[in-house]
């Protein structure tokens, strides 16, 4: 099959289409439009949402400040955000293309799969509304935190964030690889392991030791969604490797999840989907 | 051709219906949750990860909280082992806490069109199908969290024998305004277009955040607590677990629960009488 | 057969493994501590050559294998052993340069973008599928005239009927003017009207640009119009490869003879009766056995024959009859 890297110079054309429907799709129903914007805005921070009002009754949780935690809701916002704007359409959500047998209509684009799974998803404006909340969340925390804007702090933050963004989808992509062996019951899976890493990546996971500590930075890396990253980019930690640890964190996960994938992917070419359903966004 | 003879269907006899008494009513419900719950325990290994993915995620919480009492001082404000056995309870029985048919998804495939054909009541069918979910789920999650409460040092028990019984009812209650949430949401639904997964998230984020489903009503901030403690929100969630963890007047959050079963209840049914007839060209 | 094989197949052979489930509680249980497996064969040791140019109707009842036959031959699937060549390529090694040259369309699913106009799903196969501006805007203009898609190109695909997305689904298909077209149950659903328009178009295509078109069907009517040739699968098996006619002359599917008489049911040696409908008495017979002068003669004898008809049977009926025959056997 190849990777296929010569198809990179056609990515910004793939994008450029993707704007071109998203703001086709906006424009034709504004008002429905206006309530998908409305409801991403309030709907994804608030599943964080108890963890600031925590922090906020009780001044901060453990080690952390209530701006801390703010800026931790933000990250983890901003974080869903660039998901919901980048990778829409069920491309994160892939086990559902699989379980469905919808992955089909992947194989037939004479393209790369790599530049499909890249592209297909980027619906910048009906997905965006999330990214803004984030962003204003985390730039409200910032101005109380009184955090330095230098360089090195925007580069570090920009390749936690990144960095942040490829765990949350190559765990998604590693777990959705159950839906190759078990379509009906590993359909959901996707939904199931992003909502997991949701709801426990806002929480300050400070105090929490032994194996389930260990585990959620490496098999269910919930604590690289926001609470890692923002340890060190807040100063919760004054560990100077802090930052990089993500970064290394991501390029590991991804490492493992490409050829798992690729892995099911061999068994899906030999097995196909024996059922299809038409439900559900195939896109 | 059909390898069966055509006097053989003329010369029976027309089916006649038996009479319907309660118990054989019962009993095709009876049959409905059976293959519901034989469906969900049917996903074998996979349902067991996703019972541990909700096991880490109490785990995080239970954890979460011990850092809290650590750094704080919340003498006054509660107290960590009642906290613990909240959270604990929330975690095992969350399912429930949070009672969801397939009605909406239903009305959004089509499927429905299948169900008013079906000689049950339609909210009958979806509520035995729900049932049946939950089967496995009592079985494989909530029993065994429950009994793993020792290992976790959280005391499971409730906070009496008063407590205990209560929670039964409150339970039930709870599951009843959970219940007329799916309906109002599914009248919602189709009288606006919205697409179900739109539904699902309003109700998953405020159920997480509003309900006193992941926090106790005590610690919101700004007098949230106090003024969610009047909504139905609070009837869904906050008030059984309080019961259960003896927190507050049981009879007085049993009390408020039948009033919002009572109003949510005939709201929401009156509403979906009316919406049922917009149904026909809803589903395709 | 014309020039080089579009699609060659070579002993190919593909097996599923099937879960089994209980039914009754003990039975779930005993499953879920030890699962149980079936294996289906769904093609045993096929062997297939397809000429460009060709028109090549793959029919066979349900559970025969030609869904998969048609998924090895989009790219979707690998055979488990044997070879699978078409259009020079692997369908699943080169599959980017190979689907760039096909056009698949499933009739059960729709490749349109769900939410968008129609005209949204061919703007995006042109990038997808980087299709030169102007090529797109002539085949898309042909495609308009002949599948009418004008009418329905500003409709959401979620608002139109089965036969208007059928129609569009087959014009997204054929949009690339591919060289090889992939047609699995493509009149599924549709009207007479519909279905007419769907395979007259075929036709066009394949006379215009000789088009190779592997199409799959229950329709068989309608493919015997469009198709030069028939392959029939069973049980994973080609049962037949050959034209129509060649079909119908397989033993057991004769000619059909109708009788009117006064009202008297002839009994004849050489033909096999049917049915009596509206006072006409229908046989069938085998044409290389029995003379259709002697079976007239044979039945003047017993009464006063007042009308003749005789007729090819149906395809439908020819197929049946295979069918019927395979699940005797």
């Amino acid at each position: 099959m190849g990777v296929g890297l010569s198809h990179l110079s056609r990515v910004p054309a793939r994008l450029a289409l993707g704007f071109r429907m998203d703001l086709a799709f906006v424009l034709r129903s504004p008002a429905l439009t206006i309530y998908y914007l409305a409801i991403d805005a309030l709907l994804i921070p608030a599943v964080g949402g108890a963890t600031f009002l925590l922090a906020e009754r009780l001044a901060g949780i453990g080690p952390w400040s209530d701006w801390q935690v703010l800026f931790l809701l933000g990250y983890a916002t901003t974080v869903e955000g660039i998901l919901s704007a980048a990778f829409t359409y069920n491309v994160s959500h892939i086990s559902r293309r699989i379980g469905r047998g919808q992955f089909d209509h992947l194989l037939v684009q004479p393209q790369p799969l790599w530049l499909t799974l890249v592209t297909e998803g980027f619906a910048p404006i009906s997905g965006g509304a999330a990214l803004v909340t984030g962003i204003s969340i985390m730039a409200w925390a910032w101005t109380g935190l009184g955090l330095p804007l230098t360089i090195p702090w925007i580069a570090a933050f920009t390749v936690n964030l990144v960095s942040s963004v490829c765990v949350v989808l190559s765990t998604m992509f590693l777990w959705s690889v159950v839906a190759f062996w078990a379509p009906v019951a590993g359909e959901e899976i996707s939904m199931n392991v992003h909502d997991a890493l949701g709801s426990l990546g806002t929480f300050p996971l400070d105090g929490i030791g032994g194996a389930i500590g260990v585990g959620l930075v490496t098999v269910f890396p919930a604590g690289l969604v926001a609470w890692m990253p923002v340890r060190a980019l807040v100063g919760v930690t004054t560990d100077p490797w802090g930052c990089l640890l993500t970064p290394a964190a991501a390029a590991l996960i991804f490492t493992i999840a490409v050829p798992t994938f690729a892995c099911g992917l061999r068994r899906y070419r030999q097995t196909g989907s024996s059922r299809y359903s038409t439900f559900g966004h195939r896109r | 051709m059909f390898g069966f003879k055509v006097e053989a269907l003329l010369d029976s006899p027309p089916l006649t219906p038996a009479p319907m008494g309660t118990m054989r009513s019962l009993h095709r419900y009876r049959e409905t949750v059976w293959l519901a719950s034989s469906g969900a325990a049917g996903e074998g290994f996979y349902t067991f990860l996703r019972y541990m993915i909700r096991f880490v995620r109490l785990l995080v919480l239970l954890a979460v909280w011990q850092v809290v009492f650590d750094s704080r001082d919340l003498a006054g404000v509660a107290v960590l082992g009642t906290v613990q056995t909240y959270t604990l309870v929330a975690g095992a029985f969350g399912t429930f806490l949070d009672a969801r048919t397939d009605l909406g998804e239903a009305i959004w495939d089509g499927r429905i069109a299948t169900w008013f054909v079906a000689p049950v009541p339609v909210l009958g069918h979806a509520i035995a199908v729900m049932i049946g979910r939950w089967v496995p789920v009592f079985g494989g999650f909530t029993v065994p969290v429950l009994l793993a409460a020792p290992l976790l040092g959280v005391d499971a028990r409730p906070a009496s024998l008063l407590a205990g019984m209560l929670f039964v009812p409150s339970l039930a209650c709870s599951v009843s305004i959970g219940l007329a949430a799916d309906l109002l949401l599914a009248s919602l639904m189709v009288a606006t277009g919205w697409s179900v997964w739109d539904m699902q998230r309003l109700r998953t984020a405020f159920g997480t955040l509003l309900t006193g489903a992941v926090i106790p009503l005590a610690f919101f901030p700004w007098g949230l607590g106090g003024a969610l403690a009047w909504t139905p929100l609070a009837a869904m969630a906050s008030a059984p677990l309080q019961i259960y963890t003896g927190d507050g007047n049981a009879w007085n959050l049993v009390a408020g629960q039948i009033v919002w079963v009572v109003l949510m209840g005939g709201a929401s049914l009156a509403i979906w009488s009316r919406m049922r007839e917009r149904l026909i060209g809803y589903g395709g | 057969m014309i020039g080089e094989p579009a699609v060659v197949l070579t002993g190919v052979w593909k097996s599923y493994r099937q879960r089994e489930r209980g039914s009754t509680p003990s039975e779930v249980l005993a499953r879920l501590v030890r699962p149980r497996f079936r294996t289906i064969d769904a093609l045993r040791g096929i062997d297939l050559t397809i000429g460009r140019g060709e028109v090549v109707a793959v029919a066979g009842p349900n559970g025969a294998g030609k869904s998969t036959a048609v998924k090895l031959l989009s790219g979707l699937l690998a055979p488990d052993r044997g070879t699978v060549r078409a259009l020079g390529c692997d369908p699943v090694r080169d599959r980017v340069r190979y689907v760039a040259r096909t056009g698949v369309c499933f009739g059960q699913r729709t490749e349109l973008w769900w939410d968008h106009p129609v005209a949204s799903s061919f703007d995006w196969k042109r990038v997808v599928w980087n299709i030169d501006r102007q090529d797109y805007a002539r085949s898309l203009a042909v495609l308009t005239e002949m599948l009418g898609l004008a009418d329905i190109w500003r409709t959401p695909a979620r608002e139109l009927s089965l036969g208007q997305k059928m129609r569009a689904d087959l014009a997204l298909a054929l949009l690339p003017e591919p060289e090889l077209v992939l047609l699995d149950e493509p009149t599924l659903g549709l009207d007479v009207l519909a279905k007419r328009q769907v395979l007259e178009f075929c036709r066009t295509i394949n006379e215009a640009r000789g088009v190779t078109i592997i199409v799959t069907s229950h329709d068989l009517t309608d493919l015997e119009a469009l198709a030069s040739r028939i392959v029939m699968v069973h049980k994973g098996e080609v049962a037949f490869d050959g034209p129509f006619s060649g079909l119908r002359a397989t033993p057991g599917t004769g000619r059909r003879l109708r009788l009117r008489t006064d009202g008297l049911r002839p009994v004849l040696s050489g033909a096999r009766f049917l049915e009596t409908r509206d006072g006409a008495h229908d046989y069938s017979y085998d044409p290389s056995v029995t003379s259709l002068p002697a079976l007239l003669a044979e039945a003047e004898a017993q009464t006063a024959v007042l009308d003749v008809e005789t007729h090819r049977p149906p395809i439908d009926d020819v197929i049946a009859g295979l069918y019927e025959r395979w699940r005797a056997t």
